[in-house]
Formats: C-alpha cells, sequence, structure tokens
C-alpha cells in the first residue's frame, strides 16, 4: 500500500478537515472563506462530508414517535418543494466548473446554482423602472432551491434592498456577505429570513458593491452577529450585474 | 468494491428511486423515503443529541432539507442512505453547536458506545458498505479512530480533542489528518 502520507495534499486534507468539523477559529473562517470561492475545494468538501456519513450508519435504528411524520407534513407545508433539476451527470458538472474556475470568475462556486433553469423571479423590478433610477441587482440563489433571494442596490444612496423567499425554518439568521475580487467576505449585516430587507452598506463597503462582485448568505448565529467571517452553511450566492 | 446482496441492491435502488421523485416534488415519495429512513437517521441524530426531543426536531429540519435538496441527490456518486446520513449528521452537529453551554454526557457516550455496538439489521442499509466503514476505522491506529469518532458523533474541534486526550495541539492535528488519509486509501474511493 502507498503510504498516504506521501500524497500532501493539502487542498484535500482542509477540505476532510472541514467536513469532519475540527477546525475552529482563524483556520474555519479561511475554509469557509474558501468554500466560497473555490469550486473545486467545495466540491471536495462534499464527497468528505458523504465518505464520513459512512460512520453514522453504525449507529442503531431508533423508531421516531408516529406523530413525527405530521409534524414534518406541517413543516412543509411553508416551503417550497425542491426545485425541478435534471440531474447534471458529476463529471459534467466537475468539468464546467474548473472551466469557470479557469475563465477568472470571481467565485465559480457560486455559479453552481446557475445550471439549474428557472424563471426569472418576479420581484425584480422591471427594467423601465430601473432605467431612470440606476441601480444594480443580483439574485441570489440557493443550490437545486431555485432563486431565494432579490437584491437592488441604489449606489447613490447606498440603499440595499432585499426580499427574500420563505429560508425555512432554523435556529440561526440569516447574514449577508460582499465578496469582492480579494475573495474575502464582508458582513452587509443580518437580513430578514422571509420578506423585505432595507440596509444601508456601511461607506467602507461601497467600494466592493460593483459589477462582477458577489453577494452571498450564510446562516449564523443570531446573538453574535455581524460576525467577522461566515462560520456557518453557505444557503445563497449570486453575481451583482448592473442594468 | 465488494459486492451487495440482491436485497441491499433492491433497496437502494427503491430508496434511490424515492429520492429522486422527491426531488420532482412528489410528496408521497417523501412519505415513502420517510418510512424507509426514519429510524435511521432518528437513531443517528438521538445518538449526537443525547435528548429524544431535541432529536426530534433535528429529524424534522432533516426531512424539510431533503424536500428542499432532493434534487441535489446524485445516485451515481452517494449511495442514498449516505446522502441522507450526511444531512442529519451535519445537522445535528449544528444543533449541538448552537446550544448555549456544550453538553459533554452525548459527548462521552458517542465515543464509547460507537465502537462496540452493531447496529441493527435494517434492509434498506447497505452492509458491505458499512462494513468496510467500520474495518477501515477498526484499521487506524486506536488514538486517531477514537479521535475522529469523537469529532464526528460529539462535534470536539481539534482543540476540544487535544484537551480530551492530554496532547499539544500539534500531535492531535497530525493523528487525525493521517487517520483521515488512511481512511480514504482504505475506503479506495478517493
Amino acid at each position: 500500500m502507498v503510504d498516504p502520507m506521501d500524497l500532501p495534499d493539502e487542498r484535500e486534507l482542509l477540505a476532510a478537515e472541514l467536513a469532519l468539523g475540527v477546525l475552529e477559529g482563524e483556520a474555519l473562517a479561511a475554509a469557509n472563506r474558501r468554500l466560497l470561492s473555490d469550486a473545486a475545494f467545495a466540491e471536495e468538501v462534499e464527497v468528505w462530508r458523504e465518505r464520513l456519513a459512512g460512520m453514522a450508519l453504525e449507529v442503531p435504528d431508533e423508531t421516531p414517535p408516529d406523530a413525527l411524520w405530521s409534524r414534518i407534513e406541517r413543516a412543509i407545508d411553508g416551503v417550497a418543494p425542491a426545485a425541478v433539476v435534471d440531474l447534471v451527470p458529476r463529471r459534467q458538472l466537475r468539468r464546467w466548473q474548473f472551466g469557470t474556475a479557469a475563465a477568472g470568475a470571481v467565485a465559480a462556486a457560486l455559479a453552481v446554482m446557475l445550471v439549474i433553469p428557472r424563471p426569472e423571479p418576479s420581484i425584480i423590478p422591471p427594467p423601465t423602472q430601473v432605467a431612470v433610477q440606476p441601480a444594480i441587482v443580483a439574485q441570489l440563489r440557493g443550490e437545486g432551491e431555485g432563486p431565494l433571494v432579490a437584491a437592488r442596490y441604489d449606489p447613490a444612496t447606498a440603499q440595499l434592498r432585499l426580499v427574500a423567499q420563505d429560508m425555512g425554518d432554523d435556529p440561526r439568521v440569516p447574514e449577508l456577505w460582499i465578496i469582492p475580487e480579494d475573495g474575502i467576505p464582508r458582513s452587509l449585516g443580518v437580513i430578514q429570513p422571509a420578506g423585505d430587507t432595507q440596509l444601508v452598506v456601511a461607506e467602507g463597503h461601497r467600494s466592493m458593491m460593483h459589477d462582477g462582485a458577489t453577494l452571498a448568505i450564510t446562516m449564523e448565529p443570531r446573538a453574535t452577529a455581524p460576525h467577522p467571517a461566515p462560520t456557518g452553511p453557505r444557503v445563497a450566492a449570486g453575481k451583482i450585474f448592473g442594468i | 468494491m465488494t459486492p451487495s446482496s440482491p436485497s441491499a441492491i433492491l433497496a437502494r435502488k427503491r430508496l434511490a428511486d424515492a429520492l429522486i421523485s422527491v426531488g420532482r416534488g412528489d410528496r408521497a415519495a417523501l412519505a415513502e423515503v420517510y418510512n424507509l429512513t426514519s429510524a435511521k437517521l432518528f437513531g443517528i441524530c438521538l445518538r449526537i443529541c443525547g435528548d429524544r426531543e431535541e432529536a426530534e426536531d433535528v429529524v424534522q429540519e432533516v426531512y424539510v432539507k431533503v424536500w428542499q435538496r432532493a434534487g441535489r441527490f446524485d445516485p451515481e456518486r452517494a449511495s442514498p442512505i449516505t446522502w441522507l446520513a450526511a444531512i442529519a449528521r451535519n445537522s445535528a452537529i449544528d444543533r449541538l453547536r448552537a446550544r448555549p453551554t456544550v453538553a459533554a454526557a452525548p459527548i462521552d457516550a458517542a465515543g464509547e458506545v460507537a465502537d462496540d455496538r452493531p447496529a441493527a439489521d435494517a434492509a434498506i442499509e447497505d452492509a458491505q458498505e458499512q462494513g468496510r466503514m467500520r474495518a477501515c476505522l477498526d484499521a487506524l491506529e486506536a488514538r486517531a479512530s477514537s479521535a475522529i469518532r469523537a469529532a464526528f458523533f460529539g462535534g470536539l474541534t481539534y482543540a476540544e480533542l487535544a484537551e480530551r486526550d492530554r496532547v499539544p495541539l500539534g500531535t492531535m492535528k497530525t493523528w487525525i489528518r493521517r487517520g483521515l488519509l488512511q481512511l480514504r486509501a482504505c475506503l479506495g474511493d478517493g
């Protein structure tokens, strides 16, 4: 057998550590940043999560109470069903991801979601309205779940308006990040999990709000927000584009 | 890869088909996925949370996520029960970490109980897959497999594991990193 330590693949080890959950502090924040900006890395983390999940199968079965299924039925009543997605063959998806990375996209991982064909969300203001008032917009999408959030930014007033579809039942709160060219997310604050949020972008972050930069949402603990770096899972992301 | 029994292959295909239907928004298929897997996923959540009520909440959250994410399930890559187990484990660990104070009892229990309690037979599981993971974990140095299990079931970080085993942080990192690479090589799917 080849000694595994002869293959010093730091990226793969980092993916494994993130999947196992042993990182903390700055190392965790750095790995989470990479998850947002490096598609191949995000793919490896997912492979490791599934690989390690084999450990969970040895746990003895335990029958849940009968009432649990009806609770679940009630819970999904308010949740959009899974988006109708044609499964993209994995190899093809990989090639596509690497291709995007090579093209120098700011955040190739985020573009993965955009292969899902979905109608344009109607919550984006129609172009005629935008033409008289210069603004930039972004659609933030979750993987396989269709559009989640529409964002509209007015550079003149630094006002950012977001309209979110219901992000489901989560004890944490959605936190919005701007990720400019350097790939480092900066918190823009916490947003409403459903409905409207209006916020004013802090002065230091205004120069980052331009074409090609990425807006992303992660789920974070409410008490300590805003955070210096994301720690929770990314639920939606999209690129800013001017119109 | 070792061949699986015909019944395991059929069970796996039935679950994979149901998941794919859920991905198309089929609610009856979600009920089938629940019937086939809820005992396994509740067992996992209970092991990690150590509290029935909390585990029920997490299981609810898990099936809502399955409803939302089933379109991402790729039968060519993951076995369906492993894909579901990953969602259950990660959701339970997230819940554990969201607690105001970390409860020590389930973490300690996880490390010890996991070592010698075989799972109940369930047709839906791929016994071959499970046996292989167990054999590969057992092939690691005891301290490495113990630390990896404690991280997996208890959500312990490098620093917490180093403290638990009273070794320097760098030593713990080396054990786990070496263990993870050996695990990958042993499982033979990297």
